[in-house]
């Protein structure tokens, strides 16, 4: 009985699509599915940066703070040296953060949690200094709305990054020797030792990867805001972890499921939306948020309760009925 | 500090690193800064200490059994909207009764979750914590609510005895707590389930009871917090201590300065009282020193760091400069 664990957030995801759908059908209409999806961009972006950080047997909490470095970098560098040039240095600002990060974990022997809560507060920081606590804007430089308003084949780009995240992640994590073996450090980390992989250097590339990935979410709010803060993003590196969470990704590590990551990201963009179409007020979105998340995985756990219970009682029929037959005998 | 069979003195540094810290910095910003020896600052520090230090209390207990709660921060912020919103109706002292009640059911909410339906303790409190979230901005609508009771508003800011009230509450928490860790079977329960849940199962510690009154304890601290915090602010709203890293994260942050495993299993809540006066130490030190409030947050994260590695540096040292063991001869 492996299928509620494999596909139960595509079930929740249709039951609560189409639970929606019944109260206001609009919301299934082309137009608005595609916004749902531009809408779950931010977040399913920094949640497959999130999987990976997870299933290394690690967490990032400082995608949020990145996040809005990132989103300080570009209102400051764009006017100066132009789009491409800005975004690369975001780019490259957030890599440094993310070896930064990698560093510490693996040569100061910090635990991930707390490694990552306390560069939260220093790269926050640094986005503060940077800006002076302001809030630096871009409504002057429209070149940077193609983040979040243009077209690319017919695509809208925020979508069109989230295909390209997702498939390059999906590549790495299946395809790659890089993948399997941050696939074997989150389920072991001393056997992977043992077996002569290059545990630190791996662990390293995954938070570079988190990192990236909280740019690429800063480039999309960034172009959507038009505005570059210090104080952007407080939500998203819980947000990401639940995303990864309800897709079915284990807390122990070992064992991702990327597109669980993605379908758990638009589930929760879909809440949103349906509750903003029916005029409900924000807060129920963290409400049903919370609810979802403890009741996937409360089934999660009543399944193995009674999962257990029946093979208790299924090893004691077939143990009584071997008793039976050598009776016979 | 024990010595050892040559008769030197040695000191541990993983076991008294912070306590070293924190007199190393008290005497250093003594030293240069006039106002900071002033006794009036100290007082300062100590009631700044307790408010996230009471929770930190009940937080220690639930790292030492191998858990962690990140609900906390939004549950701080309902307790509080809920404990000046019903002040008018109910008076002070059922009101303040029935949101310790009221802290304590929603911890051991968490506990049933986490023991019961096997939900992870992440989860479970990361889901709470949206809940809570929402929960005070549904309450009175997310209005801040504003505190008018004369009494109430004293709670927070006054003195007994010449010591801020809230230090007095976080005192008294820390000495319950640590009786409740070293005295108590349940304390040991607690240290128990934190080295090794199975171990503690089969041995017959009763898990899911433990667990449930841990979670209840962090929320039982969470209210008493609730209640200092909106008293000192005479209010209370649904994004009060969300800022700079998140109330949770930050509870959390004091108790591992503290030298409290994530693992579970050891930890101290003396050495978390500590960690929690060296944060408000180091807090007003650099308001004194007119440090930028922006750089306070590079230098508060880059303290955090060097205290988290400190095992790790001196590792790394041991690879480089010839010590013979983790312990360093003073």
């Amino acid at each position: 009985m492996k299928i509620w664990e494999r596909y139960g957030i595509f079930f929740l995801f249709l039951v609560i699509l189409g639970a929606f759908a019944l109260m206001i059908p609009r919301i299934v209409s082309p137009n608005n599915l595609l916004n749902i999806l531009v809408q779950s961009s931010i977040v399913s972006i920094a949640a497959a940066g999130m999987t990976l950080a997870i299933t290394s047997g690690g967490f990032d909490l400082s995608v949020g703070a990145i996040y809005a470095l990132v989103s300080c970098v570009l209102g400051k560098v764009i006017p100066v040296v132009g789009l491409t040039l800005g975004v690369f240095t975001a780019l490259m600002v957030s890599m440094i953060c993310g070896v930064f990060n990698g560093l510490i974990i693996t040569k100061l022997r910090v635990q991930t949690f707390v490694a990552t809560l306390a560069t939260m507060i220093i790269f926050r920081g640094v986005a503060f200094i940077y800006t002076g606590g302001r809030d630096v804007e871009l409504y002057g430089l429209p070149a940077i709305k193609v983040f979040t308003t243009g077209r690319f084949l017919g695509l809208p780009v925020p979508l069109l990054m989230t295909l390209i995240v997702f498939a390059l992640v999906y590549f790495l994590y299946h395809h790659t020797p890089l993948g399997l073996h941050i696939r074997a450090i989150g389920s072991n980390e001393p056997a992977a030792v043992t077996s002569g992989i290059r545990v630190d250097r791996i662990k390293i590339a995954v938070f570079v990867f988190t990192a990236i990935t909280a740019c690429f979410s800063g480039l999309i709010g960034t172009a959507q805001l038009l505005t570059g803060n210090g104080r952007l993003g407080t939500d998203l590196a819980l947000q990401a972890i639940a995303a990864v969470i309800l897709g079915g990704t284990s807390l122990a590590g070992g064992r991702g499921r990327l597109l669980g990551t993605l379908v758990a990201s638009i589930l929760l963009a879909t809440i949103g939306n349906g509750l903003n179409l029916l005029g409900v007020s924000a807060a129920y979105q963290d409400l049903s948020t919370g609810i979802i998340l403890i009741v996937a995985l409360a089934v999660e756990g009543l399944r193995q309760i009674l999962g257990r219970r029946e093979s208790f009682s299924a090893k004691a029929v077939a143990g009584i009925k071997s008793q039976e037959a050598s009776d016979a005998q | 500090m024990r010595s050892n069979e040559s008769g030197r003195v040695r000191i541990d540094l993983r076991d008294r690193g912070i306590l070293i810290a924190l007199v190393l910095l008290a005497v250093v910003l003594a030293l240069i800064n006039h106002d900071f020896r002033k006794p009036v600052n100290m007082l300062n520090i100590l009631r700044e200490a307790s408010f996230e230090g009471t929770a930190a209390v009940g937080m220690t207990l639930c790292i030492i059994s191998g858990a962690f709660d990140l609900s906390i921060g939004s549950l701080l912020a309902l307790l509080g909207m809920v404990t000046i919103g019903e002040m008018h109706a109910l008076g002070l002292a059922p009101t303040i009764l029935a949101i310790l009640v009221l802290g304590f059911a929603a911890g051991s909410l968490n506990g049933i979750l986490v023991s019961y339906l096997r939900i992870p303790a992440f989860i479970t409190t990361l889901g709470m914590m949206y809940v809570y979230k929402a929960l005070a901005q549904i309450y009175h609508g997310g209005v801040p609510q504003v505190a008018t009771n004369a009494i109430f508003t004293k709670i927070g800011s006054g003195l007994f005895l010449g010591v801020p009230i809230p230090f007095i509450v976080f005192a008294t928490c820390a000495v319950i707590g640590t009786v409740i860790l070293r005295r108590t079977p349940l304390g040991r329960y607690i240290q128990a389930i934190g080295n090794s849940e199975k171990a503690s199962l089969v041995a017959g510690v009763k898990l899911n009871r433990t667990r449930i009154i841990t979670f209840g304890l962090v929320g039982l601290a969470t209210a008493i917090a609730a209640i200092l915090i909106s008293s000192r602010m005479w209010s209370a709203n649904s994004t009060m201590k969300s800022g700079n890293g998140g109330y949770e994260f930050n509870v959390i942050a004091a108790v591992v300065l503290g030298g409290t495993s994530l693992a579970g299993g050891k930890g101290s809540i003396f050495k978390t009282v500590v960690a929690a006066v060296f944060i408000a130490v180091l807090k007003n030190g650099m308001n004194l020193l007119r440090i930028e409030p922006y750089w306070q947050y590079v230098v508060t994260g880059i303290i955090l760091l060097i205290a988290f590695s400190m095992n790790g540096l001196r590792a790394m040292l041991g690879r480089i400069l010839p010590f013979r063991d983790t312990q360093r001869v003073i």
